[in-house]
């Protein structure tokens, strides 16, 4: 599907054919993942496993679900109360301005990395520009007031890990979108499937109808829900197919087998991104359990946890993809990964030069 | 999609929401959600609630469109993941919240029984911590958080601590652990905590055993540290409390 990422211009009846086919395609294989989770819990009931991946699986879920349906709700509202050409005036027109813009919006809608999906979404059939959008997106969950002040909490009191992480979380938001604009410019990093829905139904993409112009506002409202709805089931679907990823990978893995390996800064850093993306935590909690490494870990890594975690992680990755294409979220996933490794790594030879380190 | 497709479509997508709704709302009254998330983000869960229910009216109210091509399959696909977590949360056991399975493969020696570190000492873990420690007057009421958080004000001391049972083969058949989780948002983040008890009785409580422990709480070497132990002069089973957790900040 990705070399048709350089067509423009498409033929709607064409593409929308062969959106269909994806979907077909992901329906089957998420009827199969389905099937074979269940198959899991039957042949794994009676084991030590099973508990603990329900317990972890069902929370990881529950704490999620309502951020995504505020998100869903918020994006419903943007849908249909907010107009193409509003949000065409307020975004600048200059892409690198519209990009460190949208890195700060979190600061205005302070959401987690759960709520900010379907925002996301919404905003980009709305017209947004992707690399805007990606800058909120991977910005948004980090810089923003409730997760800098949990982290002044997590440390203690202590201002300087939050500042060090809201600014390096804010330089590779903006560099991830930098890069994503110079190699995917325009809409081709998104899904062929999630473009077509928006040219060819309602800019919804539910095959719905919508209120007709100068409907009544209870009519416009109960459409905003309606959208929302639909948008909360279609990320949910996403969020429960990482958060099983999640779920097993933390009732399997040691940590204390996991971490003996972090021997030196660089593994330290390399394994706490790992983790990060292993563990699937709330931006808004994270921090809390990167400050439990205080004793075991240097400060660059519980910063590379808490800078990569937000923005990568399988119940994100499994989200990015209902709407991203696989090229462009590699692409985004690796850049991440490289910018947050290279940042941390800066930052712990800065603290092992400079006296009384911040450890 | 044709129009009847359409509609059992929005039927079975209307079908998760209304399931979630009810989980949600049973969670709620049945305290339920303690087990999976920190006991004071009920009001999160409500406002969960009602945006799912007001999802599902705006579902039903929405007018069938035109009729147009399509399969079920993907709103099928859609209901089967939605109810995927509350398939498990019924059928996998998750009614002890997590146990000693989780505090093994959680556990890191440094962290909790081994060096204390003040990173334990930002949790609070006073809420919900002492509702099952009733100290007879003797013995002081504590728990694993204010142990591990100023352990020196209570070396020497006579305490009660509850907390669920540990042991593997590291441990002596005079040894077990008593831990419990410290979580923040949700068992995801939670973080195990544990004490050392020895008694001569640590053979007589599984894994996974609530107990409250009455005795002297001491200090030991252990996995190149030191870490609390209580020297127990009485070990009794309980049964488990309805949140299980200790709560951090």
């Amino acid at each position: 599907m990705d070399h048709l990422a350089t067509e423009t211009g498409h033929d709607l009846q064409t593409s929308s054919t062969i959106s269909r086919a994806a979907n077909r395609r992901w329906s089957l294989a998420g009827l199969i993942f389905s099937a074979g989770a269940v198959l899991v819990l039957l042949v794994g009931r009676g084991s030590a496993l099973i508990p603990t991946l329900s317990v972890t699986f069902a929370a990881i879920v529950l704490e999620a679900l309502p951020f995504v349906a505020l998100g869903a709700l918020v994006g419903g509202l943007i849908e249909v109360f907010v107009s193409p050409d509003r949000i065409s005036r307020l975004i600048p027109r200059r892409g690198w301005l519209a990009i460190t813009a949208a890195g700060l919006l979190g600061l205005l809608i302070p959401v987690c990395e759960c709520a900010v999906i379907p925002v996301t979404r919404r905003l980009i059939r709305k017209g947004v520009p992707f690399s805007a959008a990606v800058a909120y997106l991977i910005a948004g969950p980090i810089v923003n007031p409730i997760v800098a002040g949990s982290t002044v909490v997590a440390y203690g009191g202590n201002w300087w890990p939050m500042v060090v992480r809201l600014i390096c979380g804010y330089g590779t938001a903006v560099s991830v979108a930098l890069i994503i604009d110079s190699f995917y410019p325009g809409r081709r990093a998104l899904r062929r499937d999630f473009i077509d829905r928006a040219d060819a139904d309602c800019h919804c993409g539910h095959g719905h109808d919508h209120p007709a112009p100068g409907a009544s506002v209870r009519a416009r409202i109960l459409q905003a829900f309606h959208v929302g709805g639909q948008d909360f089931v279609v990320v949910t679907q996403f969020l429960v197919l990482g958060a099983f990823v999640a779920a097993l990978s933390q009732t399997t893995i040691e940590r204390e087998a996991f971490l003996a390996l972090a021997e030196t800064p660089a593994a330290a850093i390399g394994l706490m991104m790992a983790l990060a993306v292993g563990l699937n935590l709330c931006s808004e909690a994270d921090a809390f359990v990167a400050a439990s490494f205080r004793a075991t870990l240097p400060l660059a890594a519980q910063m590379a946890f808490m800078v990569l975690g937000p923005m990568l992680d399988l119940k994100l990755a499994a989200m990015y993809l209902s709407f991203v294409r696989k090229r462009a979220f590699i692409m985004m996933a690796v850049s991440m990964c490289i910018l947050v490794f290279a940042l941390m790594m800066i930052f712990h030879e800065l603290l092992q030069q400079s006296a009384g380190g911040l450890r | 999609m044709k129009a009847d497709n359409w509609l059992t479509a929005r039927f079975l997508d209307t079908v998760g929401l209304y399931v979630w709704a009810v989980a949600l709302l049973w969670l709620l009254a049945r305290g339920g959600y303690m087990l999976l998330i920190r006991e004071s983000l009920w009001p999160l869960l409500l406002g969960g609630l009602i945006v799912v229910f007001l999802f599902i009216v705006g579902t039903v109210a929405q007018p069938a469109p035109a009729a147009r091509r399509g399969s079920l399959l993907p709103a099928w696909n859609r209901l089967f993941l939605l109810l995927l977590p509350l398939v498990y949360l019924g059928v996998g056991g998750a009614g002890g919240g997590l146990d000693s399975h989780a505090f093994r493969k959680r556990f890191l020696s440094q962290q909790t029984l081994g060096r204390l570190d003040q990173a334990l000492s930002e949790f609070e873990g006073r809420t919900g911590s002492g509702s099952l420690a009733e100290g007879d007057g003797r013995y002081r009421p504590v728990t694993l958080v204010q142990i591990h958080d100023a352990l020196g004000e209570w070396i020497g001391e006579d305490v009660e601590l509850v907390g669920s049972v540990y042991r593997d083969d590291r441990l002596g058949s005079s040894e077990l652990v008593v831990f419990r989780f410290l979580i923040v948002c949700c068992a995801a983040d939670a973080i195990p905590v544990g004490c050392l008890v020895k008694t001569d009785r640590a053979m007589d409580f599984e894994s996974d055993t609530w107990v409250r422990v009455r005795g002297e709480l001491g200090t030991t070497e252990m996995e190149g540290g030191v870490g609390p132990v209580i020297m127990a002069e009485e070990v009794e089973a309980i049964p488990p409390p309805r949140n299980p957790y200790l709560s951090g900040i």
